[in-house]
């Protein structure tokens, strides 16, 4: 049923402009591999070149096996869930559903058993005679959804699916995605931008930008070792804090300055790691900051500038000179606005990135995992 | 819950105005109904004289039976039933694949091609040189000739492309990948979509054909062939005479006026009975519901 997705040195551009640059991505059968990446990355033109909407300028593309290069949509063996949905508005859900099959050959009692059984899967019996008009957006979802699984196809492809949701619906809906995987086991293709989306989804994550893969991985290694301050930006809610810092050397002991006054040390592996690049970016987790000292962690001194209270946790926002840090406090704090804190880092957990390019010159991987 | 607007006292009077504005266009528009209605249904003397302005004055349905005694005056009613239904479903068979075409940005030079269309609006051969076309191309004196010569016209190609364009793509997309051809998408997903487009364009066909003319008077030579608006002058033209001939038509029951009157009467009948089965598409769009933006 599920088939490998194969893409090698793919690359699209429309005139001039590169918008997908020599990608290559294995996947395996039943695998849910999320792309995930800002706005305009080639996120969707890459999912389009797998569907077959956009011809590919250069590689190769194969489903189950087979090029699929020049190969029509329909005979692909995929189905795609549109961000708009695109449900014909004039006919009923039945017929959205079965407006594929009715195109073949099928007899109207395959068709009926078709719709029959994609309807109990996702819930839809009740609805099957009504129009999309008259359907909330959940539901609208699940139709479309409907008629992707009636084509039995060997790879779902999914283009930001939950966007038009509100965010209790979208978090229901994305539930709902993971278990229809879990029940399918199809090999899936989700575009995001939004990386909880992903995190959650995910059995690999594969981060663009630019056209190119800027790292792939599973939700923990993309979270735990980015390779990139881009990477590290992007994954986690609220994101790893990233500032630009000064290295200090003085004798053996190598330090960095942050916000201009705060001075920490670095570990002797960072010394050895960062050699001598002096335009680093210093990264640190919001969860690997605390309010009481611990071993290994160093203090630096700040101003609080915003609490938000998120019920069983609070963001803290902390002005450390020209930067911003976001730190998590458990519980019910007693962090108040306006006030000097003292924050500690845990110095185990850190990231080094190097300014020009990004890419991370140092973390301890022993730390985190 | 519907909460109970707040109006300021600007709005009021803005809402005043607007109802009165609307009250007096409505009237413009009733009135000559009305009175043709009435100049119809009433004495020739009357009409001639001018005392009817309103209300039918000395009733009589004798200009409605004069028009309906004549055998012409059938012909004439089924040659535009023909020009106008023949024509229109022509002209929607042409008109809609070519806006489709057009709406297509990997139509293979969309951009040249669009351009000629529009061109056609500003720009034209003239009345003679087109005239000749139509005769060399043996089109004058036949009703195929009506049909064919009027069954496109840029604009009507221009509005359907327009709502073609505003369609998401991702409906012809979600199509292809329902294993959809060309012809299916826009048979199937399109059409139906386009409903409210498609109606506007069918009627302002229509009331082309429907209050064709000129180009009927200008090419048609045969009687059997004219459409119901050449009738009528025909008639006008024919009364003129017999009139001149006669001296007047004091013993007549109906007069010029009343002739007209039941003409025109009886050429919008079938027009009040279709646009209101019609009139839903242009207040209902289909479009909601299907995607969200
Ligand atoms: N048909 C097209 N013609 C020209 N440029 C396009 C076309 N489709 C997409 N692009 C460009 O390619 C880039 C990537 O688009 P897309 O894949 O939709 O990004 P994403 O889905 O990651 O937001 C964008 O800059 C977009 O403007
Ligand atoms: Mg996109």
């Amino acid at each position: 049923m599920a088939a490998n997705v194969s893409l090698r040195n793919v690359a699209k551009h429309f005139g001039a402009v590169k918008v997908v640059d020599n990608i290559s991505l294995e996947i395996e059968p039943g695998e849910f591999v999320v792309l995930v990446g800002p706005s305009g990355c080639g996120k969707s033109t890459t999912l389009r070149l797998v569907a077959g909407l956009e011809q590919i300028s250069d590689g190769t593309i194969s489903i189950d096996n087979r090029v699929v290069n020049n190969l029509a949509p329909k005979d692909r063996g995929v189905a795609m869930v549109f961000q708009n949905y695109a449900l014909y508005p004039h006919l009923t859900v039945r017929d959205n559903i079965s407006f594929g099959l009715r195109l073949g050959r099928m007899s109207k009692a395959d068709i009926d058993a078709e719709v029959t059984r994609a309807a109990s899967i996702l819930e839809l019996g009740p609805l099957l005679d009504r129009r999309p008009s008259d359907l909330s957006g959940g539901q609208r979802q699940r139709v479309a959804m409907g008629r992707a699984i009636v084509r039995n196809p060997s790879v779902f492809l999914f283009d930001e699916p939950l966007s038009n949701l509100d965010a209790k619906l979208r978090t229901q809906m994305r539930a709902e995605i993971k278990r229809l995987h879990s029940r399918l086991r199809n090999t899936v293709i989700y575009v995001t931008h939004d990386q909880l989306e992903a995190m959650t989804l995910a059995d690999r994550i594969v981060v663009m930008r630019g056209g190119v893969i800027e790292q792939m991985g599973t939700p923990k290694e993309l979270f735990d070792a980015p390779v990139s301050s881009f990477v590290a930006g992007f994954m986690g809610s609220p994101p790893m804090n990233l500032t630009p810092c000064s290295v200090v050397s003085n004798g053996d002991a190598t330090s960095v300055t942050l916000g201009g006054t705060e001075k920490l040390s670095l570990p002797p592996a960072a010394r050895e790691a960062i050699n001598g690049t002096e335009q680093l970016t210093f990264g640190v987790r919001p969860e690997d900051i605390r309010l009481q000292p611990r071993e290994g962690t160093q203090p630096i001194n700040g101003l609080v500038e915003l609490v938000e209270p998120l019920g069983g946790e609070s963001l803290v926002h902390v002005r450390v000179g020209d930067d911003l840090f976001v730190m998590r406090a458990e519980g019910r704090t007693t962090v108040e606005s306006d006030r000097p804190i003292t924050l500690h880092l845990d110095m185990q957990r850190i990231y080094l990135f190097d300014r020009k390019g990004g890419r991370r010159v140092y973390h301890d991987m022993e730390a985190t995992s | 819950m519907i909460s109970t607007p707040i109006y300021s006292p600007g709005d009021r009077w803005f809402g005043r105005i607007n109802t009165a504005l609307l009250v007096v266009f409505a009237l413009c528009a009733l009135y000559p109904i009305v009175y043709v209605t009435s100049l119809s249904v009433s004495s020739g003397d009357a009409a001639t004289s001018g005392r009817v302005w309103l209300w039918p004055v000395e009733w009589t349905l004798s200009a409605h039976a004069h028009v309906l005694q004549d055998k012409l005056f059938w012909t004439s009613y089924a040659n535009t039933l023909f020009y106008t239904v023949v024509g229109t479903l022509t002209s929607l068979a042409l008109i809609i694949p070519a806006a489709y075409a057009l709406s297509k940005p990997r139509l293979m030079g969309r951009r040249w091609i669009g351009f000629f269309v529009a061109f056609t609006m500003w720009f034209n051969a003239g009345m003679i040189p087109f005239y000749l076309n139509l005769g060399d191309l043996d089109l004058l004196d036949s009703r195929w000739g009506i049909v064919i010569a009027f069954a496109v016209n840029a604009f009507n190609i221009i509005l359907m492309r327009n709502f073609f364009e505003s369609v998401s793509p991702s409906f012809e997309e979600a199509a292809r990948m329902d294993g959809a051809n060309d012809f299916q998408i826009l048979w199937q997903v399109y059409i139906p979509l386009a409903k409210p487009a498609i109606a506007t364009v069918a009627m302002l066909c229509a009331i082309a054909r429907w209050n064709g003319y000129f180009w009927a008077m200008v090419m048609l030579r045969d009687e059997n062939k004219i459409p119901l608006q050449v009738f009528l002058k025909k008639m006008i033209v024919d009364i003129n005479l017999t009139e001149e001939a006669a001296g007047a038509m004091a013993t007549q029951a109906y007069s010029l006026e009343t002739i007209t009157g039941a003409i025109i009467v009886l050429s919008m009948i079938p027009v009040v009975i279709v646009y209101p089965m019609i009139q839903k598409y242009f207040t209902k769009g289909v479009m909601m519901g299907g995607v969200k933006e």
